[in-house]
């Protein structure tokens, strides 16, 4: 069953706090830009996919991706998980 | 012929002073035109200076293992260019050179020696590869003009050649000088097309990986603000402005007053600006601008 969209907010959080550890928790919120503040990298985006699809039991095609799709949390939630 | 996004004739090659054509659809430069050539150079590194870039000059040859590492093998396969050499055995020696092409002007080589290098696909790769292990004392701006090497499908004059030559302007040290170089850099080139009144704008782009879907690096493309290219006349890019995060300083170890490290460049393909001038200025020679015309304003 998909992870409901507070619960998927929050695993979402935390996977980004394990790969970026220095984050500055003041200023991170969902709206951060996790992309363009360099939170990840192209090394974890496959592995942040398969989480997406993982919580939101879902396939993603990578051919129908858009620009900034994976902005945020907030972005991520309202493309992929609502 | 030159031919626009339409397919209408835009220019006659033949047309232009000092300009020539191979058999194998490489342009050659002489005359008037290798003088806008030069002159269009000049003004990268007139916008490199802008940045206290430090002029440096690379061998066109780029190690294999040292790609490897960038998965270049992986995304571009179907780019890639070889240096290859023959097995310096003399049976080996004296059976190519006793048969060296076949009717279709194709080599017929017999056994090759290992291949650990390259041609260069890109002019900046040696930068990073120069850095490797090392802690950088600040931030640091580099340019290079190299003449760079890419398997085509389709080949033609200035547009699409295999050999073509790129100037690069590199930034590499903190995160936000990096990302602060190439907002600048975006500007001095937007403002450089609006006061040429030049039909080149910035769009977001992808490289044309292999296996694109599968391809996190390809993924990552499609989903940040990476690549930007110059994309003239709706359908050549003539440059690009690239952000590689820390990819670059991971691979190669680099860092920066012992913090993680950052990069970017701004990559020009020579021949196609002149493509770009030729399309718009014409190939009346008095109607080209001149260095001192470029670099106004």
């Amino acid at each position: 069953m998909p992870a409901n969209n507070s619960d998927a907010r929050q695993v979402l959080r935390e996977w980004i706090r394990s790969k970026a550890p220095s984050v500055d928790e003041a200023t991170f919120t969902d709206q951060t830009k996790i992309i363009e503040e360099g939170l990840i990298t192209s090394v974890d985006v496959l592995e942040l996919f398969l989480l997406i699809e993982e919580l939101g039991e879902i396939e993603i095609d990578a051919t129908e991706l858009e620009p900034d799709m994976l902005e945020s949390i907030d972005r991520i939630c309202q493309t992929f998980l609502e | 012929m030159a031919s626009d996004s339409d397919g209408d004739t835009i220019f006659n090659l033949n047309e232009v002073d000092g300009l020539q054509v191979t058999q194998d659809k490489q342009a050659v430069l002489g005359g008037a035109v290798l003088g806008l050539a030069q002159d269009i150079d000049r003004l990268f590194a007139h916008w490199a200076q802008q940045f206290g870039a430090e002029e440096r000059q690379f061998s066109p040859l780029v190690s294999a293992a040292q790609l490897n590492k960038l998965e270049y093998f992986k995304s571009f396969p179907h780019q890639v260019m070889f240096p290859v050499s023959l097995l310096p055995d003399d049976d080996n020696l004296n059976a190519f050179a006793d048969d060296p092409i076949s009717s279709d002007d194709a080599l017929r080589l017999t056994e090759t020696s290992p291949v650990h290098q390259c041609l260069a696909p890109a002019a900046c790769f040696p930068v990073y590869m120069s850095m490797s292990g090392q802690d950088l004392p600040g931030t640091c701006f580099v340019t290079l003009r190299s003449t760079c090497f890419r398997k085509e499908e389709s080949l033609t004059p200035l547009e699409r050649q295999t050999a073509f030559t790129m100037r690069e302007v590199v930034c590499v040290g903190a995160q936000g000088d990096v990302q602060e170089y190439l907002e600048q850099f975006k500007q001095i080139v937007v403002g450089f097309f609006e006061r040429l009144s030049l039909p080149v704008v910035l769009e977001r782009a992808t490289d044309p990986f292999f296996n694109a879907p599968t391809n996190r690096k390809y993924i990552m493309q499609k989903v940040a603000p990476l690549k930007h290219e110059m994309v003239y006349d709706g359908h050549l890019a003539i440059g690009s402005i690239n952000f590689h995060q820390s990819s670059f300083g991971e691979t190669f170890d680099i860092s920066c007053q012992g913090s993680e490290v950052f990069s970017g460049c701004v990559a020009f393909g020579i021949e196609r600006w002149l493509f770009a001038f030729l399309g718009h200025f014409g190939t009346d020679t008095d109607s080209w601008p001149g260095f001192e015309d470029l670099v106004a304003g």
